[in-house]
């Protein structure tokens, strides 16, 4: 039983097959440029003839994935759980383009091409979103006027949903209750999660907000959006550049480097923006414990949880860890996303499988 | 030595007349409706030796105000003043602390005025004018972002290209700094301990505005407000911490004119948007208080005023690491028990346990409303800007009795 | 976002190359556009535009629907071009990175640009909010804007696509123009029993004319007078000759042909016997469909304010883009030329501005060309703009994974 993973990104487009249990995926690879030069069709033609190739070595008959597994960046409060992909979906997902404009017409194309290529195989869609669709009203509204932020869409809304659900879950099997997770992937994101319900997370209406990535700012003053318009003789289109493309790391540093790179680099380079990053960790910590009255555990998850081993340590000797009479206990999780979509899938379609054999 | 301290709001004149460094209150008032004129007159309400009078003047500008206060002044008899402190909002990079005005001090004055359109220019104009009218009396200017020029790099830094900040000037400069300064100093006295030896968080939460600083050893390490008054809580009629991508929204809706954005987060956001029908957070709670019945947009308000709070509070207990006290102070903070109440509650994390009793019973400021056990105290401090600002004046005059001032 | 448009342009500028060549290739003289608006017409079919229209007027008209349709942009270019000289055979062909042609940067390369940015909007995946309408249209170097006027007054009400800004694909050199001055055309007829009369009259308004508007500080091509005919008519001798006369502002027309009939009449003050009458130049057009219409030689200056927010988004929206730009006016070299602009702004009130490939100098001109480069940066700086105006804001969210 096979499982095929994408995940879409406007970069590129990531694909893993898993077999039986996903643990290890049978083959994985990226094609770049998918929304570029490569048109999706071709995109999906190459994964065919990868995972076919794959097969090859493997058994001998080539036969169909048992369920597609896509994930989703943005499902807003539309969806809260995974889906499996039918017209009503659909016409569903329609509905959230002008919340995600980027992502939303690039994926009904890729669901029109996955039926093209994998004909009858149900495609499971998992929303990043999804993990945080109940967050509290306290949380998800802005102190904007209610008309404005309704005309707008302007709520929060969370994102990394699928590592923070997988965070909260290897937290709970040690038996913590009150859990921040820290997900860091290029835009890292932490989330305080009692019981298994969020009820703060650094993200906001876009995953721009919170804490600084690679390239991206974080939070701001709103007030510096006017004066750098005002200031640059620029537009939104322009700012919109420079706070996603030109700040986080690569603002502060002037090099475009990643989390690792930002870690594993000599104490004494990228001094400024390692301070920034843990310090911006340590206070978001500091709002966890607040929203939640405590911590059990504090998980580390996404591609740079391991790079986050240096935030652990640095975290680890503030005082307000220090002073916690029960320790936090600290976890790594290396799960990649494609495991967790993976899993989901199988789940999914091996009830919808149930259900039409009923 | 007498001071003067000058308070220039948009259409207002707040000043007292303070005996330093005893800091005996001579005179005080208000000059309202400064400026063109409006629909009733022009007044100065003064209050002098316990006595409230009220006088009408023609005053189209704070000089003039200025001028009105002065020839009051002599007619009641008060004592000739020595020195003026003058509260400014913003100092930029330029001032990191206070500063006695003289040609140069003004010429940067008036560079950086943009920086806080509504706030700076008003005082700066009133500056110029006594500078040209009374040559002879030294003037002092005292910063609210002064007390944030401690925020180290790693706090005050926006994660934006290193050379567009450089160039701009952009960087988190903090705000409410003469009144976080203040009731710092008087908490770390209430408590009796030296002050580079005391470490807070301490609350302004005004009616309008509101922040939190983080102190260690007496000096501030970041504030909720970033480069300008509009960043961190939500506050009266201001948004406070807002996704940027929203801002960019709003600027696209706008069709690209940035000052009807900065016009609906400033003044139609806060508590005014959330709940349509006041920008008091008092009116708010007071509705809420009741519980079912209330308004559900009204409870929205108050929980999402609340609710930031205790974030920030949790970040910033987190900052300072091990706080000796949590300090609420202004409006909202000295008068609200419930507003101090669901911030400190389960906050046994931070080491902080608030005695509800003692919160809700309305004791004399300055309080300890921490239990007896509690690591952390939680004070309630009356804040005293004008003092503050005469404070600042007399130890920027006199440098060297700074010490017998504190 | 842009990173998602330039490489989809990558994949596209073959294809666009080869249609603005298939363009030039087709000769489109003025009330002769059939064949060119077949061939635009199929491109759009082919390009999956949602609504095609070809008009009665011979215009095609392509619309791209948004999701809320509660604006719309229009991106106008025409079909025609004028004939080429007898002398130069102007063979289509490319070299150099230049399509030479006669049309191709007035305005071939164009509409190229024009409808494959729509496409390239499309191509990307990026949703709009308003609709977006290509339109190329017909007998506009000839017809002075009938091909433009029925499109606004009929074909695209009819679609229910009312524009609420128009970007003109003319040739800006990638400039952002916000306007040119206008010119008109009159006929002054002397007539009289005495030939020679007639003849000596004629020739002393054609001087007098001259000395008082075509003198060397009024600029030698605001001034252009035709020599005069003759004709005898039964009893009646008839001198006739044409001025074309420059139009600094809108609404200069009306007193334009007062002041020239006031000067011919006053060259002809003291002959009792001679009538002088000036009128605006017009004649009956017949379209290709054939329709036919009456065109006034006039075509008004028109301008928006530079910094109407139309220029201003525009600006903003290549700035962001990365695309330079320089604000101008097309300086119209030569009397004659115009853009719909004119009909655009001074009847309809539509905010205009140009946006296009071609070189003004290069319009009109012996071995025309437009170079290729410039076209797919009309292309990308065109969906650019569109984008801004009326695509969905691409708020927060990265080209990078999140």
């Amino acid at each position: 039983m096979q499982i095929l993973t994408l995940v879409p990104s406007p970069q590129a487009l990531r694909y893993a097959v898993f077999s039986g249990r996903p643990t290890h995926p049978e083959c994985a690879g990226l094609i770049r440029d998918y929304r570029g030069a490569m048109p999706c069709h071709l995109a999906l033609l190459k994964i065919q003839k990868a995972m076919q190739a794959a097969a090859h070595a493997c058994r001998p008959v080539t036969q169909l994935p048992a369920a597609i597994g896509i994930r989703v960046p943005f499902g807003g409060t539309e969806f809260p759980e995974p889906v499996v992909v039918n017209a009503d979906v659909v016409r569903r997902l329609e509905t959230l383009t002008p919340a995600a404009p980027l992502h939303i017409p690039a994926l009904l194309e890729l669901l029109q091409q996955c039926t093209a290529h994998f004909p009858g195989v149900p495609q499971v869609l998992t929303f990043d979103t999804a993990f945080f669709a109940d967050l509290p009203e306290r949380e998800h509204l802005y102190a904007l006027d209610a008309d404005l932020a309704r005309v707008h869409g302007l709520r929060r809304f969370g994102y990394c949903g699928l590592h923070h659900a997988a965070a909260w879950q290897r937290a709970a099997r040690s038996g913590a209750t009150r859990v921040i997770s820290l997900c860091l992937e290029p835009q890292p994101e932490l989330a305080a999660i009692p019981g298994g319900r969020p009820v703060y997370v650094t993200s906001g209406i876009t995953p721009l907000e919170g804490l600084p990535g690679q390239t991206t700012c974080g939070d701001l003053d709103p007030g510096l959006v006017m004066l750098l318009a005002e200031e640059l003789h620029c537009g939104p289109e322009r700012l919109n550049t420079l706070f996603t493309r030109e700040s986080g790391l690569k603002g502060l540093t002037g090099s475009a480097i990643t989390f690792d790179e930002l870690f594993a680099a000599p104490k004494t380079d990228f001094m400024l923006a390692r301070e920034v990053i843990c310090y911006r960790i340590l206070q978001a910590c500091g709002m966890a414990l607040a929203a939640m009255g405590g911590a059990d555990a504090l998980v580390l998850s996404g591609r740079y949880a391991l790079a986050g081993r240096a935030v652990a340590a640095w975290l680890k000797r503030q005082p307000v860890f220090q002073r916690q009479t029960v320790p936090v206990a600290f976890h790594f999780l290396r799960t990649p996303v494609e495991r967790i979509v993976a899993e989901q899938a199988l789940l999914l379609s091996r009830a919808a499988t149930r259900r039409a054999a009923a | 030595m007498n001071v003067l301290v000058l308070n220039c709001g948009s259409s207002s004149l707040k000043y007292r007349l303070l005996a330093m460094p005893e800091a005996r209150e001579l005179a005080g008032g208000e000059a309202q409706r400064v400026g063109p004129r409006t629909a009733e007159p022009a007044r100065i309400f003064h209050n002098q030796d316990g006595k409230k009078t009220v006088h009408t003047a023609e005053m189209p500008d704070h000089a003039t105000a200025f001028d009105e206060v002065l020839k009051l002044l002599a007619q009641t008899g008060a004592p000739k003043l020595d020195a003026l402190g003058h509260r400014l909002v913003h100092g930029g990079a330029r001032f990191a602390g206070s500063a006695i005005v003289d040609a140069a001090a003004l010429r940067d004055l008036q560079a950086i005025q943009k920086l806080a359109p509504l706030h700076n220019p008003p005082a700066t104009a009133l500056i110029a004018a006594c500078r040209e009218r009374y040559p002879d009396l030294p003037q002092v200017a005292v910063f609210d972002t002064a007390y944030h020029a401690s925020i180290p790099d790693y706090a005050a830094t926006y994660a934006l290209p290193a050379k567009l900040t450089a160039k701009l000037g952009i960087r988190k400069y903090g705000f409410h700094g003469t009144s976080h300064e203040f009731v710092v100093e008087e908490a770390a006295k209430f408590l009796g301990r030296p002050l580079d030896q005391f470490s807070a968080v301490s609350c302004h939460l005004g009616s309008g505005g509101a922040s939190l600083c983080a102190v260690v050893n007496g000096r501030s390490v970041d504030n909720t407000m970033g480069f300008s008054p509009l960043q961190g809580l939500v506050m009266s009629t201001r948004c406070g911490d807002l996704d940027p991508s929203a801002a960019l929204r709003l600027l696209i809706a706008a069709q690209g004119n940035p000052g009807a954005v900065e016009k609906t987060l400033n003044k139609t956001s806060g508590v005014l948007g959330l709940s349509g029908v006041s920008a008091d957070i008092r009116d708010v709670l007071a509705a809420t208080a009741g519980g079912a019945a209330a308004d559900a947009r009204l409870q929205a308000t108050s929980q999402v005023y609340l609710w930031r709070l205790r974030k920030y509070l949790g970040a910033y207990l987190a900052t300072v690491g091990r706080a000796d006290a949590i300090i609420f102070t202004d409006t909202i903070g000295e008068t609200l028990p419930a507003v101090r109440a669901a911030v400190c509650a389960d906050m046994e994390c931070f080491g902080v346990r608030m005695d509800f009793e003692r919160n809700a019973a309305g004791l004399p400021l300055p309080c300890d409303v921490a239990t007896a056990d509690s690591p952390t105290r939680i004070l309630v401090v009356a804040t005293n800007e004008e003092l503050a600002i005469a404070r600042r004046t007399y130890a920027t005059l006199l440098p060297d009795e700074k010490q017998t001032a504190a | 976002m842009y990173a998602i448009l330039q490489s989809r342009l990558e994949g596209l500028k073959a294809e666009a190359a080869e249609f603005a060549r298939e363009l030039v290739e087709v000769e489109s003289l003025s009330l002769h556009e059939e064949q060119v608006a077949e061939l635009v017409e199929r491109k759009m079919r082919a390009l999956g535009f949602h609504q095609v229209v070809r008009d009665g007027y011979g215009n095609v008209v392509g619309a791209l629907l948004g999701r809320q349709a509660t604006s719309t942009l229009a991106l106008v270019t025409h079909l025609d071009t004028i004939a080429a000289a007898k002398d130069d055979p102007h063979p289509c062909r490319v070299e150099d990175g230049r399509l030479y042609g006669l049309g191709a940067a007035d305005c071939k390369g164009g509409i190229a640009a024009q409808l494959y940015a729509a496409y390239l909007l499309k191509y990307s995946l990026l949703p709009l909010d308003g609709n977006l309408v290509v339109a190329a249209t017909v007998a506009e170097e000839n017809g002075l804007g009938l091909g433009v006027r029925g499109l606004m007054e009929r074909t695209l009400p009819e679609m229910g696509l009312k524009p609420d800004h128009v970007i003109l694909g003319e040739p800006t050199n990638l400039g952002l123009y916000y306007g040119h001055d206008g010119w008109m055309e009159m006929d002054i007829e002397v007539e009289g029993m005495n030939p020679f009369q007639v003849d000596d009259i004629a020739r002393s308004i054609a001087t007098d004319l001259g000395d008082a508007m075509g003198g060397p500080e009024a600029g030698g091509e605001d001034f252009v007078l035709s020599q005069h005919g003759r004709r005898q008519q039964g009893g009646v001798a008839l001198a006739s000759m044409r001025l074309a006369r420059r139009l600094r502002r809108h609404g200069d027309e009306v007193g334009m042909l007062n002041q020239v009939t006031h000067e011919a009449r006053q060259s002809a003050r003291n002959s009792g016997a001679v009538e002088v009458a000036v009128q605006v130049r017009q004649d009956a057009q017949r379209l290709y469909t054939g329709r036919t219409a009456v065109a006034r030689r006039v075509v008004s200056a028109w301008h928006i304010d530079p910094f109407d927010p139309l220029m201003t988004r525009a600006r903003q929206a290549l700035a962001a883009a990365g695309c330079a730009s320089q604000p101008g006016k097309w300086e119209l070299g030569r009397l004659g030329m115009g853009t719909a602009g004119s009909v655009l702004v001074n009847d309809f009130k539509i905010p205009t501005i140009g946006y296009g490939p071609g070189c003004e100098a290069q319009a009109h001109e012996r071995g025309e060309f437009v170079e290729l480069e410039k076209m797919y940066t009309a292309i990308y700086g065109t969906a650019a703009i569109a984008h801004c105006l009326i695509g969905i804001p691409v708020c927060g969210w990265t080209a990078d994974e999140i």
